[in-house]
């Protein structure tokens, strides 16, 4: 047991070191598209916890990310509040957040509760288009302020490491709360909520508390996004982003922490690739991802567990042949 | 000493159908209770309202002397009742293991934010809830398929898995709802002698069921139910001999024994 664990963290250092490496000897498109992935992987790991695990549906998102950014930017730019006491506002916003989607989520159910998060993403949206003057409107916000890294406002290359450094943090804590009692009682509710009150396991607690982890990874992924883009508009939060997310978890693996990272790679990375295809490339990203729903609706993460203990299996067979 | 359970005047209605009809009833500590009725009885809907799954239209329930009547369920699994249900109810994407575990969820004391920043408690937690799984699916007996998924094990294996994820919250009294039901001769009883061993551990049980081997065998005392309303209370021997009994439910070949 102990060894596996070496073996996975060794796995992810390397992963690491590579992705650094990869960044330093990128042209400035890929870079950007690097850094693209940071905070889609951190989305992907928040709406893991909803709609992953606990099975609630949650088209908010980007609207919850466009709160995290823009909020950040109005408390550190706009009025010069000291920056790591804005992120630490931004969190607590992520909290209040979580409550007020968590509250109706007791109530409704499936078709009902997506509805009422795509209403929640578009109120964001417009607002944020209205209010022109905190906001900028439909012209953004410029010249966002980025957090300070080692005591400098870094460039945009070395903020890319304060967003892995984000990053590899939010893995391990979603790490944490997956594989232990909190991702297996989220998974009860959504598998069978009646045997689940029946073990004394509280739902609407429960429930509010893996919609408000899904907000505070969403307003944390904002603040990344602000600080490295340093510009912010409307347009970048639509609730077809939010879409975007879902298939993310869809095409990885729901509930797994590696099979949100896979997804959300392949969802972001996928586009860029298929760029070449130009007039066609939107109409194979589609088709692509409904191939993958129909044949591979776990995600491709438990085709490739299935692909290692079906290798494991013969290797013991043959051991034992031995 | 007030009852382990008792039911007072319970009444529930679903619009015009009156399923539970002024029930009363009381199961002591330590006892083996059985309820029969036919189908349709409101069996069923009697455990839900011990289980706040249903609030009851009129009447009140208490445990160990506590009003328990409009307690949400997981307040009233938390007091120390545990429960198994008639449709087989378990976490299909977990394995054996983990369903088991999660039964022990609300022993823990860790809340998120505190789990999260002291990772060696949380982990201190999963060792215990592991350990304590894995002796409780020995005890059931299901060791040899403790790290299956549970959608892949057959019927006869999840209607135990149900009583080991309702034993790992250390309930007082355990309601079974049809236990032995679609069960095997053998694994049926199997069944009836972990049952045994449930009680003679101190567990007080609730059972509904139709096997009338089983009812008669291992219960104390007996309710049987028809059309929502009591119709008898007895041991197994005076309710074999019941006219009414007979008449409503276990039929005449019951009378000759
Ligand atoms: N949620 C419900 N809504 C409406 N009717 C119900 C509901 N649950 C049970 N019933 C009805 O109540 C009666 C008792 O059902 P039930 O308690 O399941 O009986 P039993 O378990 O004794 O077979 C039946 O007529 C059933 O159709
Ligand atoms: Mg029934």
């Amino acid at each position: 047991m102990k060894k596996k664990y070496w073996l996975i963290l060794l796995v992810s250092a390397v992963i690491v070191v590579a992705y650094v490496l990869l960044f330093m000897t990128s042209n400035s498109y890929i870079q950007s598209v690097m850094n693209m992935l940071l905070y889609n992987i951190v989305l992907v790991l928040g709406l893991n916890f909803i709609t992953g695990l606990t099975g609630q549906m949650n088209m908010a998102t980007a609207g919850m990310m466009a709160l995290g950014a823009y909020s950040f930017a109005i408390a550190d730019t706009s009025y010069n509040v000291n920056p790591w006491l804005s992120l630490l506002m931004v969190l607590a916003l992520g909290l209040v957040i979580g409550r007020a989607l968590g509250y109706p989520s007791l109530r409704l159910q499936g078709f009902f509760l997506s509805l009422t998060t795509i209403g929640f993403n578009e109120v964001v949206r417009i607002t944020v288009n209205n209010l022109t003057d905190i906001t900028g409107g439909a012209t953004g916000y410029k010249d966002v302020r980025r957090l300070p890294f080692f005591f400098q406002f870094p460039d945009k290359n070395s903020y890319f490491y304060l967003n892995l450094i984000f990053t590899l943090i939010m893995i391990a804590i979603a790490v944490l709360v997956v594989n232990s009692k909190w991702g297996r009682a989220y998974k009860s509710i959504r598998d069978n909520y009646e045997a689940a009150e029946a073990t004394g396991i509280d739902i609407a607690k429960l429930k509010i508390q893996a919609f408000t982890l899904a907000a505070v990874y969403s307003v944390v992924a904002g603040v990344m996004y602000a600080g490295y883009s340093q510009y912010l508009n409307p347009t970048a939060f639509a609730t077809s982003y939010s879409q975007n997310y879902v298939a993310m978890l869809m095409v990885g693996g729901i509930g797994s922490v590696p099979g949100n990272i896979l997804g959300a790679t392949l969802v972001t990375v996928l586009p860029e690739v298929l760029r070449a295809f130009q007039n066609y490339y939107w109409v194979m990203f589609c088709t692509i991802c409904l191939l993958m729903a129909i044949f591979v609706p776990d995600g491709l993460w438990s085709l490739l567990q299935k692909a290692i203990r079906f290798v494991q299996k013969k290797l013991n067979r043959n051991k034992e042949v031995a | 000493m007030p009852a382990m359970l008792e039911l007072k005047n319970i009444t529930k209605k679903f619009g015009g159908l009156v399923a539970v009809n002024d029930l009363s009833m009381r199961v002591d500590e330590h006892e083996i209770h059985a309820l029969i009725g036919p189908n349709g009885a409101g069996k069923t809907t009697a455990t839900n309202m011990i289980e706040g799954v249903y609030h009851p239209t009129s009447g009140q329930i208490f445990f160990k002397g506590q009003d328990i009547t409009n307690l949400k369920t997981h307040e009233i699994a938390r007091l120390g009742i545990g429960r198994t249900f008639q449709n087989i109810k378990l976490y299909d994407t977990m394995t054996a293991l983990e369903n088991v575990m999660v039964g022990g969820h609300q022993l823990t004391k860790l809340d998120l934010f505190p789990s999260i920043i002291n990772p060696k408690g949380l982990m201190e937690e999963e060792k215990m809830l592991k350990e304590k799984a894995e002796m409780l699916i020995e005890y059931v007996g299901l060791s040899g398929i403790k790290n299956e998924y549970v959608k892949n094990l057959p019927y006869g294996n999840k209607k135990v898995l149900e009583v080991a994820r309702a034993l790992m919250m250390d309930p007082e009294l355990l309601l079974l709802d049809e236990p032995a039901a679609g069960l095997n001769p053998s694994e049926r009883a199997d069944f009836v002698s972990l049952l045994m061993r449930i009680h003679s551990e101190g567990k007080t049980l609730f059972f509904i069921e139709h096997n009338m081997d089983v009812v008669m065998n291992v219960s104390h005392r007996i309710t049987v139910v028809n059309f929502g309303a009591k119709i008898a209370e007895g041991t197994p021997q005076e309710i074999q001999t019941n006219p009414e009994v007979i008449k409503a439910y276990l039929g005449e070949r019951y009378k000759v024994k």
